[in-house]
């Protein structure tokens, strides 16, 4: 089989992060919302989304300045072989257990949605096969799929949710802001940062010099966009299901869709099922692939798709027994902030601080 | 290149086997099929009525027999539990719920175990949400004896019946997901109360529901203003008095406005409503055609209807019931949220004032091949 290389364009780098981001916190971001700051739980989210677009920026101008090579090489050149393969192992825990959660958090969904009967081993193991192959085939079959499943997504999910707002009850939404719940806002933003953690997958792709500064200018674009997209989930969300309601639905945004009707479709939430489920099992896949990318580069020595039928076991393994932890989501949603933050914040943070004074440095002697 | 296509065949396979649903694969045959449910409260026991749809083969089967399309299986209990349990046992195949077209809650049993029942329906994920709530004045044992035009099941031609109503609109659209929200907001609201007029099933009124109980019902009859503050494209026809003659006019409503306004402590609220009056036809074949003096006295007389309906409709709500099951609170939340929340809208409701607007554009226009003017 023929190992893809590494690169994705800079429409790839959008779609990619579009669907990474959304397909997987969508579905309890307006539940989220709007337990933490209400009506206006749009508020937090585009605060978050504009936080975040300002680091992805410093992502991909660290990707760029290091053309052709992935965070695991140009982290070794800037803070040396030790730390740099300390911020390898970093990530790949990160990865591994973001995975963890996303698998117990889509066999969750299935569950309590779909499946009711169906055992939640049984649709755990049947995706694991799918992960593993995309894995293996690498970063550049699965930014192909986005590019073409995005346009469907994107669309099907805007058409979905503009019709939830004709739907839905005005008095539920509005008002939009209220000036005395600012400080809520600002709280709410810590709830609000899970939803846009993903930004980090890019640490692993390596840029071209045909991704040029447009790289930057296309991640900045979707996180932004993601942050759109999220408040108008929310704010659909909120208007049809109401904003007490909603609280005590983990998957608000598909019992939401549930309810609507539409003319032309007797079961709404079907369309749903098609092209939103598609784009879950690409947002999975990407967080799969990213651990499989810093397991193959920390263990050079080992073949590829040994490494990605191991992950694939371990991840079994352990989805199974988080699934039988009961406290294992609020032990998990209290730590993945402060680990993500670390992942898709501070640690590129830092490695631009460096890099740039080492440059400067160098140009000064 | 073979060796792919076999492959690619084998993962097709693999991937079928998976399609059929796994668990959740159950045959329609194997099920009971509930299409109306009915909950009522009498002598200190709950009542569970539920219809059980008789499924095609099961009619096919029987042959030239008189299968009938629905059997109504009925169970009692000391708790909602028990009788639901009880309902249960009585059933020769798994209760399929998700099928459920009509619910029904007669108006002793909402008024004091609605919240709990409620709850109830909340909590289980087999009923939709998009299914009407319906109370009723009338005995259970009476609406399952119905038999509805085109051999229909009960449960459908219950819905089909709001339904219908509510697209026509003449009646408002309160669904299990609205029941839930003002459940949990505490909000007042309101429920289609439905129930036989002479073998036919019919729209009697709205059940007032506050603090989670039925206080009472509100006629049809005086239900127009209703229609036209909560429904959607709401119209009625109106026969209204000219001299000692009379017209028919069709009233659409093309835009409501409500206004809320707090100054110095009062509460106000301003309604603006914008009819289209279409003269359907009308006795007054001495004013041929219509002249401007007669249109101003048809416009002037029709406002003063639609003034005394709001007005009782409002009295109704602020001085019989006190309750805002209008919405009003719901568009003072919206531009006092801060003031909303200091304040107790059940106590402050009836203090506060309503002022109504009436714009009428009257019309002879709107007939495709029929001029009344």
């Amino acid at each position: 089989m023929r190992i893809l290389k590494n690169y994705v364009t800079n429409s790839q780098i959008y779609f990619m992060l579009i669907m990474t981001l959304t397909t997987v916190a969508a579905l309890n971001l307006p539940k989220v919302a709007a337990e933490s700051a209400g009506r206006g739980g749009w508020v937090p989210i585009i605060i978050t989304s504009i936080f975040f677009a300002f680091f992805v920026t410093i992502i991909t101008s660290l990707n760029n300045m290091h053309q052709g090579k992935p965070l695991f090489d140009y982290s070794q050149k800037i803070v040396g072989k030790f730390l740099g393969k300390a911020i390898a192992v970093f990530y790949l825990i990160y990865f591994f257990n973001i995975m963890i959660f996303l698998k117990v958090q889509l066999t969750h969904f299935l569950k309590s949605d779909f499946l009711l009967k169906t055992p939640t081993w049984a649709t755990l193991l049947v995706g694991i096969p799918i992960f593993c192959a995309i894995a293996y085939k690498g970063i550049t079959g699965i930014a192909r799929f986005f590019q073409v499943i995005a346009v469907f997504y994107i669309l099907a999910a805007l058409f979905v949710h503009i019709t939830m707002l004709t739907q839905g009850v005005k008095h539920e939404i509005f008002p939009l802001f209220r000036a005395s719940e600012i400080p809520r806002y600002i709280a709410a933003t810590k709830d609000i940062v899970f939803s846009f953690l993903g930004i980090e997958i890019l640490t692993y792709i390596p840029f071209s010099h045909k991704n040029g500064k447009k790289a930057s200018a296309s991640a900045f674009a979707a996180v932004l966009s993601v942050g759109i997209f999220y408040a108008l989930i929310v704010i659909s969300s909120i208007s049809v299901m109401g904003v007490d309601n909603i609280q005590y639905y983990n998957f608000a945004m598909t019992e939401a869709i549930k309810i609507v009707d539409n003319p032309l479709f007797e079961r709404f939430d079907f369309l749903y099922l098609t092209i939103g489920l598609s784009g879950l099992i690409g947002g999975l896949s990407v967080v799969y692939l990213s651990t499989a990318e810093y397991a193959c580069k920390l263990f050079p020595g080992v073949k590829r798709i040994v490494i990605v039928i191991i992950i694939g076991i371990l991840v079994a393994a352990l989805t199974l027994t988080a699934m039988r932890i009961k406290t294992y989501t609020k032990i998990f949603d209290e730590l993945v902030v402060y680990a993500g933050l670390v992942a898709a914040v501070i640690i590129p943070s830092l490695l631009y601080l460096i890099a740039k004074v080492r440059s400067r440095a160098k140009k000064t002697y | 290149m073979q060796k792919k296509h076999i492959k690619s065949f084998f993962l097709c396979l693999i991937a079928a086997l998976f399609l059929t649903g796994c668990w959740d694969e159950q045959n329609i045959n194997d099920l009971d099929i509930i299409t109306m449910v009915i909950f009522d409260k009498k002598d200190e026991e709950y009542h569970f009525y539920v219809e059980v749809a008789t499924i095609q083969t099961a009619r096919q089967e029987q042959g030239n027999a008189q299968v009938p399309m629905s059997t109504f299986v009925h169970a009692r209990g000391k708790t909602i539990t028990e009788a639901r349990e009880n309902i249960d046992r009585q059933l020769d195949r798994p209760i399929y719920l998700a099928t459920v077209r009509t619910l029904i809650i007669t108006e002793r049993a909402a008024k004091n175990d609605l919240e709990e029942y409620l709850y109830r329906l909340r909590a289980d994920p087999s009923y939709r949400q998009k299914l009407l709530l319906i109370t009723t004045r009338d005995e259970p044992e009476e609406l399952i004896k119905t038999e509805p035009d085109n051999n229909m099941l009960v449960g459908f031609s219950f819905d089909d019946t709001l339904r219908s109503t509510i697209d026509e609109g003449q009646a408002i659209k309160i669904t299990l997901n609205h029941c839930f929200q003002s459940l949990l907001s505490k909000d007042p609201f309101l429920l289609p109360c439905m129930g036989l007029f002479e073998d036919h099933i019919i729209l009697r009124g709205y059940s007032v529901i506050s603090e989670n109980k039925c206080s009472g019902i509100i006629p049809v009859e005086l239900s127009k203003p209703i229609v036209y503050m909560l429904g959607k494209n709401p119209f009625w026809h109106y026969r209204v008095p000219l001299e000692d003659k009379t017209v028919t006019i069709r009233a659409e409503l093309q835009r409501k406005k409500i206004k809320p306004k707090y100054a110095q402590g009062k509460i106000s609220f301003v309604m603006k409503f914008d009819f289209k009056a279409i003269v359907e036809y009308f006795d007054i074949m001495d004013k041929k055609p219509l002249d401007k003096a007669t249109e101003e006295a048809i416009k002037e007389k029709f406002k003063k209807i639609l003034e005394d309906e709001f007005k009782n409709t409002i009295v109704l709500s602020q001085k019989s019931y006190e309750i805002d099951y209008l919405g009003f609170g719901d568009e003072f939340k919206m531009h006092y949220p801060d003031e909303f929340e200091s304040m107790d809208w059940d106590k402050e409701y009836p203090k506060s004032s309503i002022t109504m607007d009436f714009s009428i554009d009257l019309t002879t226009e709107e007939h495709i091949d029929f001029d009344p003017s």
